[in-house]
């Protein structure tokens, strides 16, 4: 591709030199201009066959670089025949044989840009696709019956061949400016987006060279070597360098769904709006004031719909870009209630294989052995039955132990303000941490549901401030502020820091995370404060009928401490 | 209950009892229960290790003729202890009692090399006969 760069580089600035300087002589130069086409076509043909043999493994890329090559081949076929009539014949080119070349030319080049793969689209991306290559395709189309076609036709004068190939040129260029916007609007496949961007630039020259040539020869006369000749040149060079930068491509994968991007330049039918519009004003110009100034200001109404259709733009690719963050969360949390459920119940069946499995087949045994001993008339056998009876107590205790860690009874039965004490009382037990709970919730019970949120996020900051807080003092308060439930955990300890809350999420803890989603898939809010030195304060808000709260004073012996909600 | 041990009760005509038997638990209780179980049975419990490790090294020093183990213990498990067992030359009978009951473990524990497969808290006369059982195969390997 680099190499392809340069050297078409360095041609194009030793044809530039020829066009500037003429060296050669003027009598030679249809020769020398006419020549200098050759090697850059050929070498563009070449290139896109090869391009053609990289695209093996995606069959209707490879078809399109070899209709490309195609068309690129019968504009060389025009080339040599041009240079045949206008060198050797001597005789006037057009229209000739070498018309036939170059028009066919323009069919092919549209049939290999349709032939290019794509996404499968809706019936409703269809219908968007075919408005926005119409407008673009139309409003590209105008200038050039502005410039060439129509003044041709309005001309006359040839002969009805003539006449026929004349209106056939720009009749081609509307052709590819269909291609062109086929090209914009449906998507390159990510593989080849570069080559068909340079592909674009070299179809939109095209078309203007022939627009510039079609004024050209209205206006005066053209022969082989003109300056216009330079755009076809470049455009060429384009194709060429287009072929070298198709990488080999790989087996055409699932259609991706379409994302709104700026790739896909649906603001542009609006520019082409707007360019028709100033054409308009430009062959008006010597109309009245007060039609001009109806002109000037249609113009400046569709530049602001245009500006207005960007805005709108970059608003839903906001939006766009909310969404796939939200469905991302939404993806990850639901992975994680999934596992953590399974985690959970990993956790009571070892409990149970460990503990009451264990207990009551040694019980089993235990019984057994009694019953053996008894049968034997050993008095030692009721002993056993004593024996077995303690272990039997203390087997019934520890199932309900369990029991009551998987759903706290005093919970159900007598609320959750009494359900945090237990709790409080439970975790803070053999430690010297002062406690205290503030309940202001009143004599009505919350529903279930926001109770066992709020009890649930209560134990992991208990747990959290027990583990890891190195607190003096932890207090808990819950309060009913109008219709909603404010929970607040805060303890005087060490703090942390947001990094060290990170690097606990990177180790796979998951608990200040797992406490804000519990909340926030009740509908509530959840703020964390923490400093380093200076405790942690966790606020939990739970809407009851939806009102937002008031705010919680902090706890007595807290506030000196700076923390802050 | 496992159908080889049905089928050597069937038949238990041999003498009963005195069988030397590892008791490999991570659980003490269990264990001396077990240990208890054995010998009013009249077997000898020659040792009881409390994970596969020590197991291995009690089989190669005490050489049981019996090894009973759990399935789930901390460390090296019951299914990679039986395959270890298997590789000691002249191995010991290897007898899983385990508290779960699911066909695919019986069916491990089997490919592992294991005689039999005993669920925890059957009737302790199963343990027994299936160890009769178990030291009779391996004598006569």
């Amino acid at each position: 591709m680099v190499r392809a760069a340069v050297l078409s580089g360095v041609f194009l600035a030793i044809y530039a030199s020829w066009q500037l300087t003429r060296w050669g002589g003027a009598a030679h130069k249809t020769l020398i201009g006419d020549l200098f086409f050759m090697p850059i076509n050929v070498a563009a043909v070449v290139a896109a066959l090869l391009a053609a043999r990289r695209c093996r493994a995606e069959p209707r890329a490879r078809r399109s670089w070899q209709l490309l090559a195609l068309a690129l081949a019968f504009y060389l076929l025009g080339d040599v025949v041009q240079t045949y009539y206008e060198v050797v014949a001597r005789a006037k080119p057009y229209p000739s044989l070498g018309d036939v070349g170059y028009l066919a030319f323009y069919p092919v080049a549209l049939a290999a840009l349709f032939r290019l793969p794509v996404t499968r689209r809706s019936p409703r991306e269809r219908v968007t696709l075919g408005l926005d290559c119409a407008l673009v395709a139309l409003s590209g189309a105008v200038p050039i019956w502005y410039v060439s076609l129509g003044p041709t036709l309005a001309a006359g004068g040839q002969g009805e061949v003539a006449m026929a190939v004349s209106l056939a040129y720009p009749l081609g260029d509307m052709v590819l400016l269909v291609g062109v916007a086929a090209l914009l609007f449906r998507g390159a496949p990510a593989g080849m987006r570069g080559a068909l961007a340079l592909v674009g630039v070299g179809l939109v020259g095209f078309v203007v060279t022939d627009v510039v040539f079609g004024w050209v020869t209205l206006h005066g006369t053209y022969a082989g070597g003109d300056l216009v000749d330079a755009g076809w040149m470049v455009a060429l060079a384009f194709f060429m360098l287009a072929a070298t930068a198709q990488p080999v491509a790989e087996a055409p994968r699932a259609p991706r769904p379409i994302a709104v991007s700026r790739r896909r330049v649906s603001w542009l039918p609006y520019i082409g709006l707007a360019a028709n519009v100033a054409l308009i004003v430009q062959a008006q110009r010597n109309i009245g004031a007060t039609m001009l100034v109806v002109y000037v200001a249609v113009v400046v109404l569709v530049a602001l719909v245009s500006v207005r259709q960007l805005v709108v733009q970059s608003e839903l690719l906001v939006a766009q870009r909310a969404l796939r963050e939200a469905q991302a969360d939404r993806a990850l949390l639901l992975d994680r209630t999934i596992s953590r459920g399974e985690e959970e119940r990993v956790r009571i069946a070892t409990e149970l294989h460990d503990g009451p499995v264990q207990r009551l087949a040694a019980l089993g045994y235990l019984l057994e052995r009694s019953a053996r001993l008894t049968r034997r008339g050993d008095g030692g056998g009721l002993m056993l039955v004593d024996e077995a009876l303690g272990e039997l107590g203390g087997e019934i205790e520890g199932l309900r132990r369990l029991m009551a860690d998987l759903r706290p009874p005093v919970l159900d039965e007598s609320g959750l303000e009494n359900a945090l004490r237990d709790h409080l009382a439970t975790v803070f037990r053999q430690t010297d941490v002062k406690v205290e709970l503030v309940g202001r919730l009143g004599a009505e019970r919350l529903p279930p549901d926001t109770e066992t949120v709020l009890y649930r996020v209560a134990q992991e900051a208990l747990l959290n401030a027990a583990q890891h807080a190195s607190a003096g003092k932890v207090c808990v308060q819950l309060e009913r502020t109008g219709s909603s439930v404010v929970l607040s955990i805060e303890d005087d300890g060490i703090g942390f820091t947001h990094e060290q809350a990170r690097a606990r999420l990177r180790d796979g803890h998951f608990g200040v995370v797992g406490m804000r989603e519990r909340i926030e898939l009740g509908g509530g809010s959840w703020h964390l404060d923490s400093t380093p030195g200076r405790g942690t304060r966790i606020t939990a808000m739970l809407p009851e009928l939806g009102a937002a709260p008031e705010s919680l004073e902090p706890c007595s012996d807290l506030d000196e401490l700076g923390v802050s909600a | 209950m496992n159908q080889q041990v049905e089928d050597e009760e069937a038949s238990s005509a041999q003498p009963v009892g005195g069988v030397r038997v590892l008791v490999v638990d991570d659980d003490q209780q269990v264990a001396s229960r077990l240990r208890e179980l054995l010998t009013d049975f009249n077997h000898t419990v020659v040792g009881i290790a409390s994970n596969s490790i020590q197991a291995l090294v009690l089989i190669k020093t005490l050489r049981p003729e019996v090894v009973l183990t759990d399935l789930r213990m901390p460390g090296m498990g019951g299914l990679q202890l039986a395959a270890e067992v298997m590789r000691v030359a002249d191995p010991p009978a290897l007898i899983v009692v385990s508290a779960y009951d699911d066909p695919s473990l019986r069916e491990a524990a089997r490919r592992a090399g294991a005689y039999a497969y005993v669920v925890k808290g059957t009737p302790g006369v199963q343990i027994h006969d299936a160890v009769v059982a178990a030291a009779a195969a391996q004598s006569a390997r």
